[in-house]
């Protein structure tokens, strides 16, 4: 059931956006998005360090994307 | 003349080159400042071909009374020709101190067996259980290679390997980003395989068999009477193999949506199969007599040998003004464990010129697993799986913290974050006898110092 409500979610968010073609900058209007404090990428290294954490203190990891390493800490 | 002439061709086309080499670069912007799928390096943007980007970081994290760690970064990128990088990092992650051990407090002095199964540890009356010989140095090391794989479409590609004095982990991870809508939206699809060890010294114990474990009026006393058990041979006789393993199966959908000028969404669906030994071999459960509430028996906690965990991710970040950031994250997770959460992450980047200022908020909620319980009662049926691990019980946390840092200036780019993190684990309903005074799952209160310095050479 909650599987279903998830992909639901999903489905519904890739709808509107592929709906929302109308979204978005002309290639010359990215000077904002373009700065690297907009990345969603920015602070890999940050990012990793709270992630570890919270993998090893709470029973949810994950979302945001993956990479690293497992551990044995849960 | 012919050879000017040749010359001058030769000249413009280095020109036109440089020019499309110029255009590569800035083409390749946007669409890795909305991937940021894999450990990307910060600034992108900026680093040429040829060059060099080097992140380094130290983290020190303290828990009152409980575990500290020591964890520096090192991550150096180099750049190629045609949007090509090469990556690799180097975590190493030190921890010393004490760790609940699953046990429940007693109004007694209670002697419990060490995780390495030789040798004990004495708590006295009303203190939770902590094994205070904790201790882990874990070093992790991974690399990845990300390179156009069509136009519009790019791949990265990693491996990683994480070892600890009882735990090994190797895996490979895949990530492909493609971009359309004049990139203006772009698909995620990332595929990450991991196989895990773990090798526990003192091996992997039988699950639910008790283990050496005394009570008494005095340190001494409960030390005596543990010894009268002769708990290695217990011990002995509870253990099982040498090691464990287990394998985890990764997988994202990710769609990022540029709005307009300042603002970008992305949506993640994640999905986490684990398959294998996921027990902690560590962690102990009380069996405590039903009316006075006193421990008589540890046995060795048991959990299921599979878990899948499905989470959906939705981030927002949006410039606001001249030089400031917000941005916003919600994740909804939920597994076949029964348990669900919600994570709330906020932080405001407040630019001041080279310098920032960086508040940042974050609330995290569980709902227990099914076979959680701070405690079984003596008499009643074993359960197949159970788990007294506070980090599986009905859970809030919060995390408050600022970081300052400047972006340019005479010792190039740093920052500096301090954090401040606190659980609240539920208390386990139903306490029997002279449990019901005592606290089982008491707050854990952390603090955090982070200090990044990216350079290029």
């Amino acid at each position: 059931m909650k599987t279903l409500a998830a992909c639901s979610v999903v489905l519904v968010v890739l709808g509107a956006l592929s709906g929302c073609a109308s979204l978005g900058v002309q290639p010359w209007q990215r000077d904002i998005l373009a700065r690297d404090e907009m990345s969603l990428g920015h602070d890999p290294v940050s990012a990793g360090l709270d992630d570890h954490i919270y993998f090893s203190k709470e029973a949810s990891s994950g979302g945001r994307g993956f990479g690293g390493g497992g551990c044995g800490c849960n | 003349m012919q050879l000017k002439q040749r010359r001058i061709g030769a000249r413009l086309r280095r020109a036109s080159e440089r020019v499309l080499e110029q255009r590569r670069s800035l083409d390749v912007d946007p669409a890795l400042a909305i991937a940021g799928v894999m450990a990307a390096p910060a600034a992108m943007a900026a680093a040429q071909p040829g060059e060099w980007e080097l992140n380094s970081a130290i983290l020190f994290y303290s828990e009152a009374d409980r575990v500290s760690a020591i964890e520096p970064v090192f991550q150096a990128s180099r750049y190629f020709n045609n949007d090509r990088i090469f990556s690799a990092k180097l975590v190493v992650d030190a921890l010393t101190g004490a760790s609940a051990n699953g046990a429940v407090p007693s109004q007694d002095f209670q002697t419990f067996t060490r995780p390495s199964g030789r040798g004990s540890f004495t708590v006295a009356p009303g203190e939770v259980p902590l094994d205070d010989t904790f201790r882990d140095t874990r070093l992790a090391l991974s690399s990845s290679w990300a390179q156009p794989l069509a136009q519009n479409l790019r791949g990265s590609f990693g491996l990683n390997i994480s070892k600890e004095y009882d735990y090994l982990s190797l895996g490979a991870s895949s990530v492909l980003d493609w971009d359309f809508n004049k990139k203006n939206t772009t698909l995620t699809l990332g595929l990450g395989y991991a196989q895990d060890q773990v090798s526990p010294e003192g091996d992997i114990p039988t699950a639910l068999a008790p283990q050496s474990y005394a009570r008494g009026n005095s340190a001494d006393e409960a030390e005596s009477n543990y010894a009268l058990q002769d708990g290695s041979d217990d011990a002995e006789r509870a253990m099982r193999d040498s090691s464990e393993s287990k394998s985890v199966i990764d997988l994202l959908l990710g769609v990022t949506q540029v709005i307009d000028r300042r603002s970008l969404l992305q949506v993640n669906y994640s999905l986490s199969l684990s398959d294998g030994y996921l027990t902690d071999p560590f962690k102990v459960v009380s069996v405590v007599d039903g009316s006075s509430g006193t421990p008589l028996s540890q046995i060795y906690e048991n959990r299921p040998d599979s878990r899948a965990k499905h989470s959906v991710f939705v981030r927002g970040k949006r410039a606001i003004g001249d030089d400031d950031v917000l941005d916003l994250s919600y994740r909804y997770l939920f597994d076949d464990w029964g348990m669900t959460s919600h994570t709330v992450d906020m932080r405001y980047r407040w630019g001041l010129g080279e310098w920032f200022l960086q508040p940042h908020l974050r609330y995290y909620m569980q709902s227990a697993t099914d076979f959680y319980q701070g405690f079984l009662i003596d008499g009643q049926p074993l359960p197949a799986e159970v788990s007294a691990d506070y980090r599986l019980a009905d859970m809030q946390a919060l995390t408050a913290g600022i970081e300052v840092g400047r972006t340019a200036g005479p010792w190039g780019n740093w920052r500096v974050a301090l954090e401040y993190y606190r659980q609240t684990p539920d208390e386990p309903g139903g306490k029997p006898g002279a449990l019901a005074g005592l606290e089982l799952t008491p707050a854990v209160d952390a603090v955090m110092v982070r200090f990044n310095y990216d350079f290029k050479l």
